[in-house]
């Protein structure tokens, strides 16, 4: 069984993009278009890492790190927060709610799975 | 009388009178009157009332005889010169004859008498006597004095007018010296015991008197005439000086209303009264009360050391003075005073404590009192009439002046305040005390509507303006926020000094400027920058990924053709992201400036990664990239900032440089700086452009041949912010055609350079905040050099400036503050430039001033310097 990544992204050419490599490199993936989903999806499958947006309408990147992180069921899933936000601040602010990597859009695919790998190791193995 | 002839009268003394008769017969048809004695006691009877020219005298005669008679004739003073002759009717003898003589007869007369002879003997004498008689008579009646002297210098006559001029008898001064000096046109003066003294001026004839040679001084009185010569000199000498007075006070009030008319301060225009005033009298003090409708000063001028009593009391006049003459009434303390003293040390001290004299007038236009002036004196001696008319005189010009000057002043200040009024930002003028003198109604409106007179936001007003007198000349910023209603608005204060004509501080004007509109606009341009930014980057990353995806194979094997096209597709993408990256810093920059984390770095770490980057690209336009880099070399950046500074500088290069260029990165020591240089030998840049070439989005002009190359027009200007951000400069030089260098400066790690780089920070900190300071610093050896550095360093500080020495021993840093108010940006320059390799003694260099300034920068930087020293 492949380790699940669950991308939690609300622009579908950017889930799709991140399934197919995240795919390529062996992850199994999940898609959540919004972070309402994004969370009932990590309370349902208990994937192993998060791919996270922040801009995303009704329910954003920091609400969905405020739920996932104050819910202890799920709080110990890796978050990687992956945003084309460029200011400084976001940065800082999704670190210290607790996200492992920020990754800023257009990303590179490498260092995506370098990030991925530090967090849960190969896809297939021991967690 | 003259030209009249009086009959001469003559004597005939005979005892005959038949021959008596016969005699006097002898004279029918002369004019003469002819008397006839028969005795000689007859003939001196007659000789008691009548003056004779001549008298004939019988010797013979019984009684008295002619010898007797002759006698008697010559020792009377009437008759002492009168003619005798004798007639005798013998002949006698020698004996008589002699003896005739003697007694003063002049000729003798024999009978029988020849009548011709008698005759004209007779005549001769009669002609004499009535010559001398009309001489006598000129000479009595004459109005000048006459006096005659004889040759020994004795008085022979004097006249009336004489006797009266000398106040003496003539009969006093007959036969006495004269003892005047005689001549012509002498002046003499004659003392008259009690009366006044006479001035005579003398002619003096030669003449014959009684037959002897003789003077005859005529003595003209000049005495009134010299009197009156001298009225008139005096007259005219008091006149003169009464004309040259005159002209004097008029080119005194010349003066004053020709200078008067270019006076436009009070100030001025009462100095100038105070002068005039000086020129033609004597005071100790001068004041003036001038009121206007807002206020109303008194300044009194002190010529001499007067004490201020004095001083009171000539303000009380001014002031009772003022309100006699209809003023409205002010009392006593509704009014500035200034004291102004115009004495040199030496002057005395005044002889009275209280004033001994005064003049007090006041100072009106039409019916329009405006003031009173008062000049006054400690001396004893009073005021001339004449001094007060023009006293007045300059108080009236000085009373039209200050009108002029008042409307002039109201007539400015309604057009000042009409103009502060009308412009939208606050204004404020606070004086030297911190009161507000001015303001217009927006910085009425800010001041009153957040209450910025009481609290805190009243600190920002202090602030700025302590800001700015902490530096006269200059100008302060500071800015602050304060709660309308639901809106935070954001105010900036600008505080300017401003300045007397005295080169005084007079007060501060604060510029308050509403700036929330324009914060609000700044961060709606951020804002939009950045979500555009974030807008632009979703759809890259998709195109960049699928391209990505594609060109890894995940939609099968490409053909030739497609790996091509998906290729360039990519590098377009890359490059869209370049812009998009560039443009988000420079968002950033405009926003906030960036920050830097700087460390120890070895630069050629940072050229190695660039190259290595960029070798690629190089290779593709075959263009020879090469280094030379000191391996040493370690710099104090921001590894990251610095790499892509250099980054961009190269790739600038590489699309500059036509293929089978050459681009070459050089980096050396340079003092405590390191120069970096990146050249290449494309095309050069336009001399008009290199001045803008740094410009944000400035872009060089492209030939067709690099249309392609063209950039953002970020890419340098974020370079040169980087550099800046680093206390380093970048420029340019190029030539056309053959080649283009970019130079940078970074400071080099090392113990010196690190303080060096602590000591730009904190100067950079002082002119950011127009803190007063400026720092340079100097070390080590205990050298002759170094006392020479230690003096230029000592001729180079000001009153206010000082030397810190840092450490101790003789192998000290030594730093030397400059605190110059004025010269921050100087002495920046002096600390880039250095003093590297000068030495200075530690030892000489202890000294130093106290200054509230200097502590509460030292405490500043002292806290700065131990951690540089702990770091290093």
């Amino acid at each position: 069984m492949p380790k699940t990544v669950l991308v939690v992204e609300d622009v579908e050419d950017i889930s799709k993009i991140l399934s197919l490599r995240l795919k390529m490199h062996g992850y199994s993936c999940v898609i959540a278009p919004g972070g309402r989903e994004g969370l009932a999806r990590t309370r349902e499958e208990k994937p192993d890492l998060i791919l996270l947006d922040i801009r995303m309408p009704d329910f954003n990147g920091f609400d969905f790190l405020n739920a996932v992180f104050a819910d202890d069921e799920i709080c110990h899933i890796p978050v990687i927060v992956c945003t084309a936000s460029a200011e400084a601040d976001t940065e800082a602010r999704c670190l210290e709610m607790g996200a492992k990597f920020y990754i800023t859009k257009p990303f590179d695919h490498m260092y995506l799975r370098t990030c991925i790998d530090s967090c849960i190791g190969p896809p297939e193995g021991e967690r | 009388m003259v030209g009249t002839r009086e009959k001469a009268s003559i004597l005939i003394v005979d005892d005959n009178p038949t021959k008596l008769k016969a005699i006097k017969g002898i004279f029918d048809g002369m004019a003469l009157d002819v008397f006839s004695a028969t005795s000689g006691k007859a003939a001196l009877k007659l000789l008691l009332d009548v003056d004779f020219a001549v008298i004939l005298l019988d010797v013979k005669m019984p009684g008295m005889d002619g010898y007797e008679t002759a006698e008697i004739v010559r020792s009377l003073e009437r008759t002492e010169n009168t003619p005798i002759i004798f007639i005798t009717a013998h002949l006698i003898d020698e004996t008589d004859i002699s003896k005739g003589y003697s007694l003063g007869v002049v000729d003798y007369i024999t009978s029988p008498i020849a009548p011709e002879i008698l005759r004209a003997k007779v005549a001769v004498f009669a002609s004499l006597f009535s010559m001398r008689s009309q001489l006598r008579n000129i000479v009595e009646s004459n109005a000048d004095g006459i006096v005659i002297i004889d040759d020994g210098g004795n008085t022979c006559l004097v006249n009336l007018a004489a006797e009266q001029m000398f106040d003496r008898p003539a009969a006093s001064m007959i036969g006495e010296p004269f003892s005047f000096p005689t001549g012509n046109n002498v002046e003499i003066e004659v003392l008259r015991g009690d009366r006044e003294p006479l001035v005579a001026e003398t002619r003096t004839v030669e003449i014959d008197w009684e037959g002897k040679p003789a003077r005859l001084i005529s003595l003209h009185d000049i005495t009134d005439r010299k009197k009156d010569e001298i009225l008139l000199q005096k007259a005219k000498d008091e006149l003169e000086e009464r004309v040259e007075e005159r002209v004097f006070e008029l080119s005194t009030l010349y003066d004053l209303s020709k200078s008067i008319g270019w006076v436009v301060k009070y100030e001025d225009l009462f100095r100038l009264g105070v002068s005039s005033i000086g020129k033609v009298m004597d005071f100790d003090l001068v004041g003036f009360l001038h009121s206007t409708e807002n206020s109303s000063e008194i300044v009194i001028t002190r010529s001499a050391p007067v004490v201020d009593s004095v001083v009171k009391e000539a303000c009380e006049i001014l002031i009772e003075k003022f309100n006699t003459a209809g003023g409205t009434a002010f009392g006593s303390d509704d009014y500035q005073l200034h004291v102004v003293d115009a004495f040199s040390k030496e002057k005395s001290l005044p002889l009275s404590e209280s004033l001994t004299f005064h003049v007090a007038t006041h100072l009106d236009v039409g019916d329009k009192l405006i003031g009173t002036m008062i000049v006054a004196s400690t001396g004893e001696n009073a005021f001339t009439d004449a001094q007060v008319r023009l006293f007045e005189t300059i108080a009236n010009e000085i009373g039209s002046a200050v009108h002029r000057l008042n409307s002039l002043i109201e007539s400015e200040e309604r057009r000042t305040r009409t103009i502060i009024n009308s412009i939208r930002e606050g204004v404020l003028f606070i004086d030297g005390d911190g009161k507000i003198t001015l303001s217009n109604p927006t910085a009425d409106s800010v001041l009153e509507l957040y209450a910025l007179r009481q609290d805190r936001e009243n600190d920002a007003v202090r602030e700025v303006v302590e800001k700015a007198l902490a530096l006269p000349g200059s100008h302060a910023e500071v800015g602050f926020e304060t709660a309308h209603g639901d809106l935070l608005r954001t105010y900036h204060l600008e505080a300017t000094t401003v300045q007397g004509s005295n080169g005084d501080i007079s007060g501060t004007a604060v510029i308050i400027r509403d700036i929330t509109n324009e914060r609000e606009m700044e961060r709606l341009r951020s804002s939009f920058l950045s979500s555009i930014s974030h807008d632009l980057r979703t759809p890259l990353t998709s195109v960049k990924e699928y391209l990505a995806i594609l060109l890894d194979g995940y939609g099968g094997d490409l053909s030739e053709e497609q790996l091509d096209c998906l290729q360039t597709a990519s590098r377009n993408a890359e490059r869209l992201q370049a812009l998009i990256e560039d443009l988000l810093t420079v968002t950033r920059i405009e926003a906030h400036g960036f920050t830097v984390s700087k460390k120890d770095t070895p630069f050629s770490s940072i050229i190695d990664v660039c190259i290595k980057s960029l070798l690629p690209k190089a290779r593709k336009k075959e263009i020879n990239l090469e280094a030379d880099s000191l391996c040493d070399i370690s710099v104090y950046v921001d590894q990251l900032r610095i790499s892509q500074v250099l980054t961009n500088l190269i790739d600038n290069a590489l699309k500059f440089t036509p293929e089978g260029g050459k681009v070459k990165v050089e980096a050396r020591a340079q003092k405590e700086y390191l120069l970096v240089s990146v050249s290449d030998n494309g095309r050069g840049i336009p001399k008009q452009e290199i001045t803008r070439i740094f410009d944000l989005f400035y872009k060089v002009s492209t030939g067709d041949e690099y249309g392609a190359a063209g950039g953002t027009g970020l890419g340098l200007f974020i370079s040169s912010e980087m550099v800046k951000a680093h206390g380093g400069r970048i420029w340019v030089e190029s030539t056309l055609g053959e080649g283009t260098t970019f130079f940078f400066t970074l400071p080099i790690s090392s113990k010196k350079a690190g303080l060096r780089a602590f000591l730009s920070d904190a100067v950079d900190h002082s002119v950011k905040h127009d803190l007063p300071l400026s720092v340079v610093v100097m070390n080590f050896n205990n050298t002759n050099t170094d006392s020479m550095l230690l003096n230029k360093v000592k001729q180079n500080l000001g009153p206010e400036d000082h030397v810190i020495i840092y450490g101790n021993g003789l192998k000290s840093m030594i730093v030397a503050m400059f605190i110059e108010k004025k010269h921050t940006k100087q002495a920046r320059e002096r600390l880039v430039s250095g003093v590297p390799g000068d030495k200075v003694n530690a030892e000489s260099l202890c000294f130093s001033k106290e200054s509230r300034n200097l502590r509460m920068v030292l405490d500043g930087v002292s806290k700065k310097l131990s951690s540089v020293h702990q770091k290093e």
